[in-house]
């Protein structure tokens, strides 16, 4: 299916993503392998350093995702690092709103404290990308 | 601001991609630069001016603001 001229995308735009998904790849499959051997083997991470280290695994993934961004980021023209910026912004603000009804909820002993800090990363993320997204529909 | 992007695109028949191409730069920011969603810095906005040869003072014109009184 191709796109109308008017809908096509620039020469930039394309090297641009080409980029991103290759400085993305690595980190994903990082994560992706540490992360699925962690919750299939279920390591005992207290028993010793090694099994630590292991716990410890995904944050190779997460640390090569950061360096990705940081590469995009770079690599962006004015306007799309300005909204990659904002969009991060946004969703640092949430991940704070989060993390403080996070802290209201564990001061009143309800629900999981692993889970609520992991609900609120992934609504950081979320409203990240959502961010992002809002800005593409309204450029586009 | 206001600028004259989109008139003097259309004069050459340019796709917003087509400029995004000379510009190195995204089709979203052309876009946005059209509709004044974004200004361009100092340094693209003398590229946009070498890339359609117009001096820079022809292409982006100052919006003043109307009085709220």
């Amino acid at each position: 299916m191709s796109q109308s001229p008017a809908e096509r995308k620039s020469v930039s735009d394309v090297a641009r993503e080409r980029a991103a998904t290759r400085d993305l790849i690595p980190g994903l499959v990082v994560l992706v392998v540490t992360q699925g051997t962690l919750i299939a083997l279920d390591p005992d991470t207290t028993s010793s350093a090694w099994h630590l280290a292991w716990a410890l695994s995904p944050l190779i993934g997460i640390g090569l995702l950061v360096w990705g961004q940081v590469r995009i980021l770079r690599r962006s023209d004015e306007r799309e690092r300005l909204a990659q910026l904002a969009a991060m912004a946004f969703g640092f603000g949430v991940f704070a709103v989060s993390l403080a009804v996070v802290g209201v909820l564990q001061g009143a002993d309800l629900g999981n404290p692993i889970q609520q800090t992991q609900i609120t990363f992934a609504v950081g993320i979320v409203a990240w990308v959502v961010a992002l997204e809002v800005d593409r529909r309204r450029t586009s | 601001m206001i600028n004259r992007l989109r008139e003097l695109r259309a004069v050459r028949r340019w796709s917003q991609a087509d400029l995004a191409d000379r510009l190195d730069v995204s089709r979203q920011t052309v876009n946005s630069i059209e509709t004044g969603r974004h200004e361009p810095s100092l340094s693209l906005a003398f590229k946009i001016a070498d890339v359609f040869g117009e001096p820079l003072e022809s292409l982006f014109v100052r919006d003043l603001p109307t009085s709220k009184f």
